[in-house]
This record gives structure tokens, sequence and C-alpha cells, in this order.
């Protein structure tokens, strides 16, 4: 019963995924040869259906999650290309709203974790930091004292003082308007946690100050 | 650089919605690419890898019915219509993680997720080309076959610390297992875990322990390497390998049940549930396994008429052993149709004996001896009509017919005849023990025999299940042993005589006396079959009225 669920909802949400990304596909497509007034409702378009895809790989993950069918598998990938990967997924999100990315690190050096799962979260967090942040993002990329960090940092506002204290837990006063964020805070600290090498383990710490002032979501994989 | 000029360069899309390879096509034209053909489906794909060579493939893991796209790479591989300087990206939405991550033996060059923008297609492409050409020379060593030349170019690689090192390392471990060459091969796996539980190292660890016989190791890493990837197929299957060879069939068919969840179209998998089935005298399972391994098989490289027999023949086995006349009915009719099936499909000529052969067991299976006769007669005609000469397994079902229809001098004759001409050959001195209820060959005998006199001493000290443990590791190469089986009984009633009655192995008990069904009335060893089978009884029916 449950392996026919699980065979129904994969499929469902395979399907919604594709249609994603036709829209998402499409809206490049239109932005090429459109107005200025046009331009900003497709940003919008283009942000509000990143946000679905990144929502549904996040029900899709905590699902497997939950029935033991998320696979954590660590192998040796090289840092820069994953997370300029998904600055490349980005590029055309970014420009629309002109917020410039900027990477620093290690374009040679390589780190030992989930490059799918890994991925998703960078992904997942460049998009939501394109809705608070100002003019730019940057991330860090820092290995040091036996750790790998990626820091995303933006000059926004800063995230709220309730999710810096416990960052990717789940509490029971629900809200609507950031749900799905804190869906995908958890979907990262579980990730995260399920990188492990000798007796530590991976995690997320939220921030607020960090090199432009705003957020810093800092991703720690040991 | 020429890694991004790509006006020369050959594309290929494969995938089932239109409207997709719409928008590849029109991403690669915004990269200059100029040659673009579609695909639709994995036998489309196909023609058109017969008729060009592509330098890019963009494949959909999901492409409806019929292959998939990890599938359709292995045929193209097993084909040779893959060249190794083709760069094979699967294109996935996520849906298709545990596929992904679960093979380690048919890896393409990418994956790339779903929604693709035009920036990492770029950079996806420069990256997958550049590692081509970087790899050229190894893998052209590889598909030459000059895996020691193979094996130096990784050394290269790995010591100047390129980009590649780590595929480098992981390829220089398939090597060395190819060549055999294990002590090198397990330094290096051993090497990777000492600062990484890899798991692609832990797997390539066992490999080498299961190839060097230390069954028990290489459970324990099967099982460490399954921890690490619970995805991954080929770890299950290496652990269910060992505990076969450990003497623990039962625990070896649960695994492979229990991971139904995980690559549910994996021939392989069935293929090895429906062997052990059969060892486990649980003919039920194997039939069911062996349906799936035809019903998989249909789309992929594995099929052929081979499959189909296994089926049927293990149909026929099923209803040889049941004794639900119900149940060897319907085991019957299914062998009998689907060998009818086949002899009509194939024009081989041993197929179509192999199926007459197979077919007058199934009739043999039902009691329908005139029909029997006539199928085996049919057989031999065939055969004479070929000049006598037929294959391996066309002589083994022969052999299998004799001795079930009741020609014993003729299948002895035929058995000692190979045994004599394959005598300096193990692997098929094996095939022929498994035929026969005693071993033939010299080393089959003396296996034999070593291992019912440890088991009985086991017995005798009172290690019932060890008892049990040590027949059942003998019985894997000598599945029909009368003497083994009896022994394996009996080790079990005394167990239960010592710990309780218990549900599962009077089960146990059941389906090994199952596979004796049939056994001569002048076997040396009827009597003792007959009395076990007895107290069987006397206890089955103490179970079921405790029950009450």
């Amino acid at each position: 019963m449950k392996e026919n669920i699980d065979f129904h909802l994969a499929s469902c949400i395979h399907d919604m995924k594709n249609a994603i990304s036709l829209i998402l596909n499409t809206v490049d497509q239109l932005n090429a040869d459109s107005q200025k007034d046009t331009k900003r409702h497709l940003a919008n378009l283009n942000y509000e259906a990143s946000r679905l895809n990144n929502d549904l790989i996040h029900m899709l993950g905590v699902y497997r999650l939950d029935s033991n069918h998320l696979h954590v598998v660590v192998d040796e990938h090289n840092i820069w290309d994953m997370v300029n990967d998904q600055y490349l997924k980005n590029q055309s999100l970014l420009e629309k709203y002109n917020i410039t990315l900027e990477i620093n690190g290690d374009e040679e050096e390589d780190w030992f974790f989930d490059s799918d799962l890994v991925a998703s979260i960078i992904n997942n967090i460049i998009v939501n930091t394109v809705r608070y942040t100002k003019t730019k993002i940057l991330i860090n990329i820092k290995v040091d004292d036996s750790y790998l960090n990626i820091e995303i940092c933006d000059d926004g506002d800063g995230y709220p003082e309730n999710m810096i204290s416990n960052p990717g837990e789940t509490n029971n006063n629900f809200d609507f308007r950031n749900g799905s964020t804190k869906l995908g805070l958890y979907f990262a600290a579980q990730i995260a946690k399920r990188h492990k090498n000798n007796a530590k383990e991976g995690l997320i710490t939220l921030n607020n100050g960090g090199p432009l002032g705003g957020g810093v979501f800092t991703l720690k994989l040991p | 650089m020429i890694t991004d000029d790509y006006r020369d360069k050959r594309f290929l899309i494969v995938d089932d919605f239109e409207s997709f390879q719409q928008i590849l096509k029109r991403l690669l034209h915004d990269l200059n690419v100029k040659s673009i053909d579609t695909a639709l489906n994995a036998v489309k794909a196909l023609k058109s890898c017969e008729e060009h060579q592509y330098d890019v493939i963009f494949c959909d893991f999901d492409l409806g019915k019929g292959q998939n796209g990890l599938q359709l790479m292995e045929e193209l591989r097993h084909k040779n219509l893959l060249g190794s300087g083709t760069v094979f990206i699967i294109v996935t939405a996520d849906s298709s993680r545990d596929a992904v991550i679960g093979s380690l033996e048919y890896k393409p060059d990418a994956y790339m997720n779903k929604p693709i923008s035009s920036a990492e297609l770029k950079s996806r492409l420069v990256k997958c080309l550049k590692q081509k050409n970087e790899l050229n020379d190894i893998n052209e060593a590889i598909d030459s076959k000059k895996f020691g030349h193979a094996i130096k170019l990784c050394d290269e690689k790995i010591k100047s610390n390129s980009r590649q090192k780590n595929w480098c390392l992981k390829t220089k471990g398939q090597l060395l297992i190819q060549l055999k060459k294990w002590d090198e091969a397990e330094v290096l796996f051993k090497t990777v875990l000492k600062s990484r539980q890899l798991f692609w190292a832990q797997l390539g660890y066992a490999d080498v322990l299961a190839a060097k016989d230390q069954h028990n190791d290489a459970l324990t890493a099967y099982r460490l390497a399954y921890q690490e990837n619970s995805a991954s197929l080929e770890a299950y299957e290496g652990a269910a390998r060992m505990l076969i060879n450990l003497g623990n069939p039962q625990e070896a068919q649960k695994i492979l049940e229990q991971i139904s969840h995980i690559s549910s179209r994996s021939v392989s998998r069935q293929r090895l549930l429906s062997d052990v089935s059969k060892i486990n005298g649980d003919f039920e399972s194997a039939a069911k396994a062996s349906r799936k391994v035809v019903r998989l098989a249909e789309n992929s490289i594995h099929k052929n008429a081979e499959n189909e027999l296994d089926l049927a023949d293990t149909l026929t086995e099923a209803a040889l052993h049941s004794s639900d006349n119900k149940k060897i009915k319907a085991f019957a009719k299914e062998a009998l149709s689907t060998l009818q099936q086949t002899h009509k499909d194939n024009t081989d000529q041993e197929i179509k004996i192999q199926s007459k052969l197979i077919e007058s067991r199934a009739y043999t299976s039902i009691n329908d001896k005139k029909s029997a006769e006539k199928s085996l007669e049919s057989a031999e005609k065939r055969i004479e009509k070929n000049g006598g000469i037929s294959n391996l397994r066309t002589q083994l079902e022969l052999a299998k017919s004799y001795l079930q229809n009741g020609h014993k001098d003729k299948a002895n004759q035929l058995l000692y005849k190979l045994a004599e001409e394959y005598k300096n050959n193990p692997e098929v001195s094996a095939k022929l023990d498994k035929v026969l209820d005693e071993p033939i060959s010299k080393i089959g005998k003396h296996d034999v025999i070593k291992a019912n006199k440890e088991g009985i001493q086991m017995f005798e000290a009172g290690d019932y299940l060890e008892a049990v443990q040590c027949f059942l590791k003998a019985t894997k190469n000598f599945p029909k042993h009368i003497g083994l089986r009896l022994n394996i009984i009996q080790s079990l009633i005394f167990q239960m005589k010592k710990s309780g009655l218990k549900p599962e192995i009077l089960r146990q008990c059941d389906q090994h006396l199952s596979i004796l069904k049939g056994i001569n009335t002048d076997n040396p060893q009827y009597k003792r079959y007959l009395s076990i089978g007895e107290t069987l009884e006397t206890l089955n029916k103490n179970s079921n009225s405790g029950d009450t």
C-alpha cells in the first residue's frame, strides 16, 4: 500500500516538475524579446516557478526521509563546480532582479558530499535569497578544521530572530507565509545531518550581519 | 579550446515529451550547435545510433513505456553503438534518484536535473567534453582491452593530482578486479576506506573479498556497503550470494525479497532470487521470480529464449514438487503454453529441441506419460536430424528428461560420457553434478563426502543448526542430493526437539522434503525418506492442534 502511494506520489511530482520546467524555459524564451514592464512580471513568474520547483523537491525529499527511502551517498566532488552550477541554474532569475552573485573560494578544491542533494540545498537558498537581498549575494567556500563551510550571504534585512535560534527545526506555530522556507531549511538540516565522518555530523546555521550586513546561511559538512 | 565549438558535433536528444525536445533543441541552437537529431523513445534512439555516431547524447531518464534512459545506455554499450568518445548525459526529474545512485556499473558522463538553464547547459557541456578529452587515452586503452596500459595511465593522473583523479582511482580499482589482481585491488580500496567510508570503495573491497572466497568477511563488507548506500542492488546481491555460500540461503532469499522497492526492474536480482528459492525448495517463489525475469527482459539486452526455457523448467519443477493437484495442473499448463510459444517463436534448432525436452517433463508432472514420451521422441528425432551434435544445455536437458521419464540407463550413459568429456572443466562438471542425485565428478564426490562428514560431526555434538548450515552449503552445488536433504531435515527436527516446535522451521522441513518427491522406491535412502516424512507429518499435526 505504502509503496503504491510512493509510486503515485513520485509520478505525480515527476509530472508537476516537468510542467514547471516547461514554464521556466518558456519564461526564459519570452524574456529575450519583451518590454520593460513585461520583464518585471516575468521576473516574478520566474521566481515563483523556481520556488514551486524547490517546494516539490523538498516535499518528495521529506516524504522519502520519513519512509527511509532517501539515501545520502557521499563521494568526492569539486566544490566550486557544484556551487557554480547552481549559480548558472539561476543566472537568468538573478539578472531579472538585477542581483549580482559572487563566488569566493578555491576552484580546485574537492570535498566529500552527496552532490545532488547538496546542490539542491544551495539552489534553494539562492532562490530564497533573491527575494530578501537588495543588490547582491556572496557565496564563500572555505575548508578548515576538517569541515567544508559554504556561506551564502546577502545584503537584505537578515533572518527573523526565531529562525536563527533553531534553524531547520519544526515547531507548531506554522506560518503560511514562510512555510516553504521552513520546509527547505528542515530538509537542508536533515541532509546535512546525514553527512557523517568519524564522529562528526553536518549542520546548518543562520546568522545576521556577515560580510554584507544581511543574512548568512552556512552549511557545514565534515 | 575545441571543447566549446559545437559546429561539427552531432547531437541526439532522447525524450518522450516533444516540448522538452524543443526546449533543449533551442538551447543547443543558441550554442551554435548545427546538427541535432531527436528520438521519442529508446527504440528510435537505438535506430538513430545504428545510423550515426553521435558526439553528445542527451537522454531523459523516464522514457515512458519500454526502456528507461539507463537501460538504453546499457544496451547501446552492449551493442557497441556507444563509443567511449560519446558524451552521454542523463536528464532527470528528481523522482528517479534511486535508479541514479543505485548502480555503479553503468554510469553516464553526467546527470542534469530539470529545469536546465542555458548557462548551466553550456558549462556542463564544456566540462564533459574536456573530461572526455583528458580521459580519451584511458578510455581507448580500456576499449581495446589493454587494461595494464590503462592502469598505468590512471596512475599518472592520480599522481599528478588531476581533476579526474577520483574517476581514475575508481576505474583503476575496477580494472584490477578485471585483471584478477585481488591483492592490489584490496590495497587500493582499503587505502581509500582508511580516510573515508566511501560507498564505491566499500563495494569494491567486498567484491575482492568475495573473489578471494573470504565469504564471512565479504558478507560483512557488503552489509557495510548497503548501509552506506541502501539503494545499491549490487551490495544486496553480493550479500545474498555470500549467504548462499555460507549455508544460509533462507536469509539470502529474505534479503532479495525485502529489497523489492529498489530496482524492481532488475533482471539479475530476479534471476538470483529464482535460483536461491530453488535451493530452498520454495518453487512457487522461484516461479514468480522466473516470470519476472521473462517480463523484465522483454525490453532489454537480457531478452533471449533461455529466459523462457528457464521459466518453463522452473514451472515444471514446481509442478513436480507440489502435492496440491490444482497447483500441479496450473504450473504444468503454464509451462506447456510457455514452451509452445517459445517453440513457435524461435527458428534455432537447439531451442526447439530444448523446449521439446522440457515439455516432456512438464507432461510427466501431470502423469501424461504418453505425451511425455512423444515429446521426448520428437526431440530425439530432431537431434538425430541435426547430425547428433548438440550443445551442452541440450544434452543436459536430455539427461534430465531421461531421468524424469524413467530412462535411467540412457541418462547415466549420457552423463558419464559428458563427465569424461569435460573432466578437466570444473564449470561443466559442476553443472553435471547438479543434475544427478549423486555427483559424478571427482571433485563433486569428494566435496559431498567432506560436507557430510563435517555436518554429521556437528550433528553428533548437538550443534544442529551449524550442521544444517554445513549441509545447506553443499546443496548449493548438489541440489538433488538425497542424503544431504534428509540430513538437513533430520537436523532441523532434532533442533525442534531441543528448543520446541516452530512453524517456520516446520515449513522449511516441508520444503526440503518436497524436493525429494518422486524418489525411486529402489533408492537406498527410500526407507529413511519415508520414516522422516512420517515424523514430519506427526510434528505438523501436533503443531496444528497446538494452534487451535
